[in-house]
This record gives structure tokens, C-alpha cells and sequence, in this order.
């Protein structure tokens, strides 16, 4: 929060001045304890390693977003890179610091501004780009992302590996969208085990069947590899006989055989 | 054609799958991990692809391995994809990808003392493009008429379904299927008990004889038949589109293989098939599909040689240096060096050797030394013929194992062949190694140098490191 206070009293300070020139008022007076404790704070700040010096300037970056000189990140968060100099070259070759002689700002992993752009980046990775790559990208990054799964422009799909969002494009050439109750009325609709009893239902429907499945099996077999379909495993339910070493929850076992 | 087929895929992936998760049905989804649309992810993802590892295309899609097994398993019940499974080496799967992996007929044994290679099997996948236009043409006339039969309420003719294999049946097949034992109806392939099919539009409201629930569940199927016809629009607009199409094949795995690596060398040129990435395009993905080829491999090794063709022999042919010339050898006038000559626009001839030579070079004082040379060749080849007919001659008289190196004669003949390589600079840069001229009992057989000789060496199997497996 300090630090919060710090940046907006920054982004005051020419406020102030001119009001107070302009009415010819001087500002109120700083009380000395006041000040004691805040030059204390700035000599702890200084005098701290280079590392955690580096990390104030850089979450300064990042949070702002903008190109600030040396002058304007010593006032915003009292680390002075024109007295150390270990500071300022460790920044200068920083890789999320983009320099450029004059001004520092972050530099994300992407150059990307805003949703669209957002977007058109996605759509360069049709085989999916990490959230973890877009989130530095610029602050509403995740809400766009969000924005634009819901749009159907993109996929997020978690990889339950490593719990990390993985995005992927939607082919916009693609438009099509059919409601829940038909989805579930196609799935529904089971498949004969063996498919010449499809294609011999599409035949008797005055459909010529593109598949040609004893074909495919002599070939197969001249290959040495049976292609028969296999009969489906009957899954161990479970019955009353069960050992169960959860019986303390009766939740679970409600439709026992 | 593959495009056309493509987008069937992925308008039936968005569909009818763009709301599967890769959960099974007993694990709460949570929001955190939502994963609808991976179906369709891995759809798109096998468009752009053949056959593939399982574990490449996890790798690829940046996917836990479990994850896109789940669904791939979904997907070959609904006879999306063919799944094929190979036991093969972990090394040589790491380094080769499935389109180049080698299909080798016979089985290399290590040395012995060798520890066995150990063998995993790797599952590939592929989309069967033939079996997905079927299946989807299949289950949506089945919607249809599922729906348009309950709008007319033919519910007379009931419809049965064996519970093991999932066969149909309707009530006029209940004669033949009818079983003596147990007075039930039983499956003709499995003898499984038919089930009468659960009735899929029975109103929620429960109250069948009720007219309102009736006539309200009469809109709701005449709604979804409307809703079908709308929003199935672009795909039975593609599935027509495709109707006259040949699908693309791509066969079993080991015939993908064999023709992509064929398909890979005639690419590069390379018949040798030693190096294993050339089939594969940017990245490592496979060459695309290119209609069906016809693969036929002779296990047998009973080609005939005499159909092998040099590469080489549309191109003129080169003249042959002097210690390749034997007896015996079928060679043209052009390889011996005695090509017709040509007469230039300035009046000057040159023969066919000289066509290499810059233009700039190319002046009179240097056409002139060109003749000069020439006819030293001819002369030269003369009388290098006409010793090896004296050396035959003298083969016969002498021991048929002596050899030409004791003979004083062939010393001379090898320094007439470095003065040749000498005299041969100037002409077009080539310089010819000094070789000894073969032995008298190696000229009995013809060469013919239209053959392509084998790339590599008799004795080159000393170096290879073969692998079990």
C-alpha cells in the first residue's frame, strides 16, 4: 500500500506545485519526523542488495507500463540508478527490461497491446501457446483471454500435468454451432460394433458407404494384423460382495447391485 | 480433395464435440480445469497430420499424455480414428519418427553376449477420413428419422438393440431371432438378449395420455427437427460437397510408412535410403498426402537388373580414362573418345571433349591445341588397345596367375597413364588417379557401365552397429 501511496503522490507532486503557484500559496510544511522516517525508508531501499533493488524497479515497470527515465523511477520508488551503477548496468541487460538510452520499460514476452492483437498472435501457434507466455503481455491479458474463449475465437484447455492454461485458435472458417439437445441426441444414436452393419445400413438407404471394411480386413490380413473388432470388457461393477474400504460412505455405494 | 475432408472433420468436431472434456464421467469437472473443446483441438490437430505417435502429438499439443488418450479412445469407439499399436525399440522410436521408421522384413539378431533391447509399444493414430463421412451420414439420417418417426408416431414397428454387441433389429426380424430355450429374442451374431430400444422423446412431464403433453412434446420434436435442418446447414452442405470425392486413404500403418519413406526418397533423389529424416517436410511432419500409390515390395530380391537404368545415361557420356578400358567392354565411339567432330562457325572443328571450356578461353590458338591433343588421345587409345590384345595373347601362352605388375610392359603402361592425367589438366580441371591396371585374370567378364554400381561397399557391414529388434 506504501508503495501504491508513493506512485500517487509522484503522479501529484506537478499537480501541487502548480495549484500552489497558482494561488500563491506554499505548500504545507513537511513534519520532520515524517520526513526522518521516509529517508529512512529510502537509505534501506538503497542500501539493499542489487537484486531486490532491481525487482522494486522492474514491478514499477510492470505495473505502469510505461517508459520512465532514471529521474522518474528514483522518485517513484527511491532506487537511484545514477549513484549505482551495479543497478543500472544489471537493468540495462536485463531481458524484461527494454532500454533505450534515455528510458526504461518492461518488456514482455510478446508484443502484444490489446485483444485483437492478443488474437492474432494466438492464431499464429495452431498447435497452442501458454497462458504463462501471453501473461505479461499488458494488465487485462487473462480477461481478454477469457473474453475471447467465450466468443468461440479460442480454446483454453488446461494441461493437468503442470496445471497450466495452454490456448488455442478456433479456424474462423469454420462457423457452425449446434444446440446441446441435438449434440446429445447425435452421440446418442449407438454405433453397431462392426462397420459393415453401417455400411450396409447407408446401402439400404440409398447411401453409397465409403468405407470398404472387407477390404480393409483381407488387406489387413495379408499383412498379418487381424482388424476384427475387438468384443468390449464387461467393467468390475461393484455388488454387495465388494470389499469396500470406504463403507463409512453410504453416498457412494447407493446403486448396488 | 484432403481440404474438403478436413473441414468435414472439424465441422463435425464443432458440432457434435466442442462440449468433451477429457474427465472421466465420474470425476466432478471443475471450472479450474475445464477442458471443453479438447475434442476439437485434437481433431484439427490430426488434419494436418497422417498417422502419428500418440506421444509426439501429446508432446506437440503441449497435452499430459493421458489426457489425449482418454479422448482418442473415445474417438476410435466412434470410429473417428484408427489406432494402431507397434512394439518397437525405445531408440529407435526417439529418433524416428513414424513416417521414416524403417520397415524391415527381417529381424537383425545382435552379437552374442548382447543384452536384449528392450521393446515398448508405441500407439500411433490417424483420422480414418472414410469411416468419419460414414458415421456422420449414418448417426444424422438416424436423427432424422428418429424424429420425423415420432412426429408420425410410428412407434408400431418396435425396434430392438443386443445389449453385448450393439446390433439392431426391428419387430419383423423377431421370427428368425426368436429362441426356443428361454421364449426371448437373441442377437444372430453374439446370441446376446435383445432389449426393446429405450424411447428417446418420452416427455419429462411423464403424463402420456395427457393431450397437452402430448401436443407440447409434438412441437418440441417438430422445433428440433427445424433446429437439425438450420444448424446441420454447413455440414450436410460439405458432406455434399464431398460426396463425389475420393477419400483420402492413407492404409495401415506399415503401408503409410513404406510409401512415405518411397515417396521421400524419389523426393530427394536418393534411392540409397540411408538417411531417415528425408521424407519429412519443416518441423518433422510427414509428406502430404499424394493419392493412392500402389506399393509393391519384393521380399524376395528377385528384381531383374536388367530394368536398372543409370541415372546418368540420358546425359552424354563421359570419356572413359584409359585404365578403365578393358577387352571385352561394350563401349561407344563418344567414351573412347572418338566423337565426330563439329564444325564451328568460324571454320575451326573441335571435338565434343572441348564443350566444357569457357567462351572467353575459347580462341582459335587454343582450338588448335585442342585438335592437337585430340588426335594424341586417339593415337594414344590405339595403341593401348592394341597392347591389351598382345597381353592376351601372351595370357594364353603364360601361367593363367601371373600377373600384369610383373610384366615389364605394365610399368610403362602406368606412366603412360600419369602423363596422360598430365596432359588431361588443361582440358576440363579433372585429374585422374593413377590406378594398376587389373590383372589378366580379371578381364573375362563384360561391364557394363550402364549399370549403376551399388553405393556402398561389400565390406561396409563391419561398421554398422546393427540393433535387435
Amino acid at each position: 500500500m506504501a508503495f501504491q501511496e508513493k506512485q500517487n503522490r509522484f503522479k501529484r507532486q506537478p499537480e501541487k506545485s502548480a495549484s500552489a503557484s497558482q494561488y500563491g500559496r506554499t505548500p504545507a510544511p513537511i513534519k520532520f519526523s515524517n520526513d526522518t522516517e521516509r529517508l529512512q525508508h529510502v537509505n534501506s531501499i538503497r542500501k539493499a542488495p542489487v537484486g531486490a533493488q532491481m525487482k522494486r524497479v522492474i514491478d514499477l515497470l510492470f505495473e505502469t507500463r510505461k517508459a520512465l527515465t532514471i529521474e522518474q523511477i528514483n522518485e517513484a520508488c527511491y532506487v537511484d540508478m545514477r549513484a549505482n551503477k551495479d543497478v543500472f548496468e544489471s537493468m540495462r541487460k536485463n531481458p524484461k527490461v527494454k532500454y533505450d538510452g534515455e528510458r526504461f520499460s518492461y518488456k514482455s514476452k510478446h508484443d502484444v497491446r490489446d485483444k485483437n492483437q492478443l488474437l492474432f498472435l494466438v492464431r499464429k501457434f495452431p498447435e497452442g501457446i501458454a497462458v504463462v507466455d501471453l501473461k505479461d503481455s499488458y494488465p487485462t491479458v487473462m480477461e481478454d483471454l477469457q473474453a475471447l474463449k467465450a466468443a468461440r475465437e479460442i480454446w483454453l484447455l488446461s494441461n493437468f500435468d503442470s496445471q497450466e492454461d495452454i490456448a488455442y485458435p478456433n479456424d474462423p472458417k469454420v462457423p457452425i454451432k449446434v444446440d446441446d439437445d441435438l449434440k446429445q441426441l447425435f452421440r446418442g444414436i449407438e454405433l453397431p460394433r462392426d462397420m459393415i452393419d453401417i455400411e450396409r445400413d447407408l446401402q439400404k438407404n440409398g447411401m453409397k458407404p465409403a468405407t470398404n471394411t472387407a477390404k480393409r480386413r483381407s488387406a489387413a490380413q495379408m499383412e498379418g494384423i487381424s482388424s476384427k473388432p475387438k468384443p468390449k470388457k464387461k467393467k468390475n461393477e461393484i455388488t454387495k460382495r465388494t470389499k469396500l474400504t470406504n463403507a463409512h460412505l453410504p453416498e457412494l455405494f447407493q446403486n448396488l447391485k | 480433395m484432403v481440404d474438403h475432408y478436413n473441414k468435414l472433420v472439424k465441422l463435425a468436431a464443432r458440432a457434435f464435440y466442442d462440449d468433451l472434456t477429457s474427465k472421466g464421467e465420474n470425476q466432478p469437472k471443475s471450472g479450474r480445469s475445464d477442458n471443453r473443446g479438447i475434442a476439437v483441438v485434437i481433431l484439427d490437430a490430426l488434419t494436418r497430420r497422417q498417422w502419428v505417435r500418440e506421444e509426439d502429438l501429446a508432446k506437440d499439443l503441449k497435452l499430459h499424455t493421458k489426457q489425449l488418450r482418454r479422448t482418442l479412445r473415445f474417438f476410435e469407439e466412434e470410429k473417428i480414428i484408427t489406432r494402431e499399436y507397434r512394439r518397437e525399440t525405445a531408440k529407435g522410436a526417439k529418433m524416428y519418427s513414424a513416417a521414416t521408421a524403417a520397415t524391415v522384413d527381417v529381424q537383425l539378431t545382435g552379437k552374442e553376449g548382447e543384452e536384449k533391447v528392450k521393446l515398448h509399444t508405441h500407439s500411433y493414430c490417424c483420422l480414418d477420413y472414410a469411416q468419419i463421412y460414414d458415421v456422420v451420414r449414418y448417426r444424422i439420417h438416424r436423427m432424422k428419422k428418429l424424429l420425423k418417426d415420432e412426429l408420425d408416431n410410428k412407434n408400431t414397428i418396435e425396434e430392438y438393440i443386443c445389449t453385448k454387441c450393439g446390433k439392431r433389429y426391428n419387430a419383423l426380424d423377431a421370427l428368425r431371432l426368436v429362441s426356443f430355450e428361454d421364449d426371448d429374442f437373441h442377437c444372430e451374431s453374439c446370441n446376446g438378449k435383445l432389449e426393446v430400444e429405450n424411447d428417446k422423446f418420452v416427455a419429462q412431464e411423464g403424463g402420456d395420455g395427457d393431450e397437452n403433453a402430448r401436443r407440447r412434446r409434438h412441437e418440441k420434436l417438430k422445433d428440433m427437427l427445424q433446429k437439425m435442418e438450420a444448424q446441420l446447414k454447413p455440414l450436410m452442405d460439405q458432406l455434399s460437397r464431398v460426396k463425389d470425392l475420393p477419400v483420402p486413404e492413407f492404409g495401415s500403418l506399415l503401408a503409410w510408412e513404406a510409401r512415405a519413406s518411397a515417396m521421400g526418397r524419389a523426393a530427394n533423389g536418393d534411392m540409397s535410403g540411408d538417411s531417415k529424416m528425408s521424407q519429412l517436410g519443416y518441423n518433422g511432419a510427414p509428406m502430404p498426402y499424394s493419392g493412392d500409390t500402389k506399393v509393391v515390395v519384393d521380399f524376395n530380391g528377385t528384381e531383374d537388373i536388367k530394368d536398372v537404368k543409370s541415372e546418368t545415361g540420358s546425359a552424354s557420356l563421359k570419356v572413359l580414362p584409359p585404365w578403365m578400358i578393358k577387352s571385352g567392354m561394350v563401349l561407344t565411339k563418344e567414351q573412347r573418345g572418338e566423337a565426330k567432330e563439329e564444325i564451328k562457325m568460324d571454320g575451326t572443328s573441335t571435338s565434343s571433349s572441348a564443350q566444357y571450356l569457357d567462351d572467353k578461353k575459347s580462341t582459335v590458338d587454343h582450338d588448335d591445341k585442342k585438335n592437337i591433343q585430340d588426335e594424341y588421345i586417339k593415337a594414344y587409345y590405339a595403341a593401348l588397345l592394341k597392347q591389351q590384345h598382345e597381353l592376351e595373347a601372351a595370357s594364353k601362352q603364360e601361367l593363367p596367375n601371373t600377373l600384369t605388375a610383373n610384366d615389364p610392359s605394365s610399368s610403362a603402361s602406368n606412366r603412360q597413364v600419369g602423363m596422360k592425367s598430365k596432359l588431361e589438366e588443361d582440358d576440363d580441371g579433372t585429374e585422374w588417379e593413377e590406378a594398376p591396371v587389373a590383372g589378366i585374370g580379371n578381364e573375362n567378364y563384360k561391364v557394363d557401365l550402364n549399370v549403376e554400381a551399388d553405393d556402398t561397399p561389400a565390406d561396409d557391414d563391419e561398421e554398422v552397429d546393427w540393433e535387435e529388434g
